[in-house]
């Protein structure tokens, strides 16, 4: 073997390396998001099978758990897309302030119904515009084989953009409805419509039915 | 528990059915006629189908909801099967048929899904999503009164076509009719789902564009399976100005 194809074949090996840390590199962001998931996965599950809690506890854990690890000012934006330049920037603080209790505490009433029940992280796909999806699917129960997808973006630290349950994207639910309201009383009355909501589910908590 | 089913579920609380056409109108050009159907079958829900479900739901122990949705959906398998293979899909096609082998043999006639138990997992296939599949576009969203079953111009025409493909209508009309058989799958469903459902309701900014859009999104999703949206979608649903 001549010095020469040696030369080559080391330069080859090279390559190679490099292109496997280039992979490794480039799967990096699915696996970190995953990760992240995977965290909230489990601090939800520990929230669920803790026996000692209330209902009413768990939901408020799960909401505290949403509140962290969701990102609700990128929410709101794809959710209002072309009408959030119709809020002024008043209205865009209450509305980011009123969607993130409206969210949170809807994901804590969901989650915290799946009593016994498991969630599985299945995979992670990084997306085209740098976001990675993580799909989970539900385990057990009355809702078992239920996939619901979480669609995370890194800015600081990877959190939620949107949940894809069966199908349906809650930024896309959101926006058509918002939409209908806007149309007939813009960012006022989808502030009074979102205050409405919540403002309903604090008087059920404090006193049921 | 069921690919598709809370929106199933949404769709039947109100007792309607779902899909988009890209028309200059958006998706609904006759919510004049949808909407008052629509409260019809809302109210029809609320009134009757959510309490009788609530009802059943307190009679029956969960094992048996469990295994009367397990017998239903394994009656679905055919109607799957057929669709899979017009779809050119020979492999969901076999999965299928395991699928139905297994529940029917060692499932005792569907009770039990021993199936998913051994990774052959539920797949919903329809002649509606075939049409899509195919190219058709889903055409306006469309509610019928009482019918819960469909909510586009497409999956309505194309729903004769699963209803045959349904084992207990090849048994006899008659049977289905004396048995009630469709009324307990729908009152079983409607009570599996009944805590989301009234969230959903009680929750929704607005509860007519709600179920609208879960019904549509999901069959778009269905004809889809598992490849992604377009390049299109994805910007419009992912990215902002700010």
């Amino acid at each position: 073997m001549s010095s020469r194809t040696r030369r080559w074949r080391w330069v080859a090996a090279a390559l190679a390396s490099l292109l496997v840390v280039a992979g490794a590199a480039a799967a990096a962001p699915a696996d970190d998001a995953r990760v992240a998931m995977q965290r909230t996965v489990d601090d939800v599950l520990v929230v669920l099978g803790d026996t000692s809690l209330s209902i009413q506890d768990k939901r408020d854990r799960l909401q505290a758990i949403a509140t962290e690890r969701f990102d609700f000012v990128t929410m709101s934006k794809l959710v209002l897309k072309r009408d959030w330049k119709r809020f002024d920037p008043a209205q865009r603080d209450e509305f980011v302030t009123q969607f993130k209790e409206h969210l949170s505490a809807r994901y804590g009433e969901n989650i915290g119904r799946y009593e016994n029940e498991g969630v599985e992280v299945t995979r992670s796909q990084p997306e085209t515009n740098g976001d990675v999806t993580v799909a989970t699917v539900i385990r057990g129960g009355r809702y078992d084989g239920t996939p619901v997808n979480y669609r995370l973006r890194n800015a600081s630290d990877w959190r939620v953009i949107d949940v894809v349950i069966e199908n349906v994207s809650l930024v896309s639910s959101f926006r058509k409805q918002f939409a209908d309201v806007l149309e007939r009383s813009g960012p006022e009355g989808v502030l009074e419509r979102l205050k409405k909501r919540n403002a309903e589910r604090e008087a059920a908590k404090d006193g049921p039915a | 528990m069921r690919h598709g089913r809370i929106v199933t579920a949404l769709a039947l609380a109100a007792l309607l059915g779902a899909s988009a056409c890209s028309t200059a109108q958006g998706p609904d050009p006759w919510r004049g006629t949808n909407e008052p159907v629509f409260e019809f079958n809302d109210g029809l829900d609320r009134w009757v189908l959510g309490p009788v479900a609530r009802g059943w739901d307190w009679l029956m122990p969960e094992f048996v909801l469990t295994g009367i949705d397990n017998f239903f959906r394994n009656l679905d398998v055919p109607r799957t099967f057929v669709n899979d293979l017009l779809q050119g899909k020979p492999t969901d096609a076999g999965h299928d048929l395991g699928r139905f082998a297994v529940n029917t043999t060692v499932g005792v006639v569907g009770l039990f899904d021993v199936a998913s138990r051994i990774g052959l997992r539920d797949n919903q296939e329809d002649f509606g999503q075939t049409l899509g599949v195919w190219g058709t576009p889903s055409g306006p969203y469309t509610l019928l009164p009482v019918f819960p079953f469909r909510c586009t111009a497409r999956d309505w025409l194309a729903y004769p076509v699963d209803f045959a493909m349904d084992p207990l209508f090849v048994v006899g009309l008659a049977v289905r009719g004396v048995f009630g058989t469709g009324v307990i799958d729908v009152v079983n469903r409607r009570a599996i789902n009944d805590e989301q459902i009234e969230e959903n309701r009680r929750e929704a900014i607005d509860w007519y564009v709600f179920v609208r859009d879960a019904c549509l999104q999901d069959r778009e999703g269905e004809v889809r399976d598992d490849r992604g949206l377009s390049a299109e979608e994805e910007e419009e649903l992912y990215e902002f100005e700010d």
